[in-house]
């Protein structure tokens, strides 16, 4: 029988995971930029039947009612895969807070992929961007985090609960800065 | 906007081609003949079958490689199913096609290009 557990028991895993690291939160954009786009797609979808409402008298007249729906078939495959796409980039474009960095990993397309992180003692200020009234309606903005790190500037864009976030950042920082006197990572020096 | 000047050259210059093959084929209907079974439609559609099969595998294994937690599979799942039932759609709808009718409506179109005769 197909096994289909790793839908629902996968772990919340990336590359470079620490084994002695907890991901506290795992933040990808607000659902409503996703949802935006996938509005757009379902205008696409009904436009090749709004074509057919418009020409299907000359198609069938013509005989080419058959080769219609096949470039109907080919368009909803491209349809198919624009969606995805969009639902992929959306997917992979996450902001991972553990409870020793913060990771910023943005997918630009295909093999174009920048990953950048930031320790938690390397903070210095936090603030957020909640601008327009739907991001204010649905709570979603960004979230911008000042660091001493070579990554001076870390952004966390189009989020949901943006203060609560921060909050979360703050605590996680200030617990880290408690646990690791002089910066020195306790979980290394004991073997683990 | 359509350049009218360069269509007007690149027919002079397909007219020319076929105008030059004449004189050194003088039998043309061997070279019609071979490009009439020249598998031009096959080819096409196995490369198309190729770049959507890539493409399907590249979102594929983004989401199930680099994606985090249970939903970058399951949406990986949901693509590749929808793209395997798009494609055998597509697959049907061409063995639907009679590509016989849709050769009469560019009838006469293509004989401009050809020297007096020659078609």
């Amino acid at each position: 029988m197909l096994n289909l557990s790793f839908l629902i028991h996968s772990q919340y895993t990336f590359e470079g995971k620490k084994p002695y690291e907890h991901v506290v939160a795992l933040l990808y954009r607000h659902w409503f930029v996703l949802a935006v786009k996938i509005i757009l797609f379902l205008l696409f979808l009904i436009l090749p039947f709004i074509v057919y409402g418009i020409t299907g008298s000359y198609l069938s007249r013509a005989g080419l009612t058959s080769a219609f729906w096949f470039v109907i078939a080919a368009y909803l495959c491209a349809w198919w895969y624009g969606l995805f796409y969009q639902v992929t980039m959306y997917l992979l474009d996450v902001w991972i807070v553990t409870d020793h960095r913060i990771i910023d990993s943005q997918q630009h397309g295909f093999f174009n992929r920048t990953l950048s992180e930031l320790n938690l003692a390397k903070i210095q200020d936090i603030s957020v961007l909640v601008k327009g009234g739907v991001p204010t309606l649905l709570d979603f903005g960004n979230l911008e985090i000042q660091s001493a790190g070579a990554e001076n500037r870390f952004l966390f864009e189009q989020i949901p609960n943006p203060y609560r976030i921060k909050d979360l950042v703050m605590k996680m920082h200030n617990q880290y800065i408690a646990q690791h006197k002089d910066e020195i990572e306790i979980h290394e020096s004991e073997g683990i | 906007m359509v350049d009218w000047k360069k269509l007007i050259k690149l027919k002079a210059a397909l007219r020319g081609g076929f105008v030059f093959c004449g004189m050194i084929y003088p039998d043309m209907e061997s070279i019609s003949s071979l490009v009439a079974n020249f598998p031009f439609g096959g080819i096409l559609l196995g490369l198309i079958f190729l770049v959507y099969w890539v493409q399907t595998f590249l979102i594929v294994y983004h989401l199930t490689r680099f994606g985090i937690g249970p939903a970058p599979k399951l949406f990986a799942m949901i693509f590749f199913v929808g793209s395997g039932i798009l494609f055998m759609l597509a697959v049907g709808m061409y063995s639907r096609v009679h590509l016989g009718d849709i050769g009469s409506l560019f009838q006469g179109s293509v004989k401009d290009f050809l020297p007096n005769g020659q078609y």
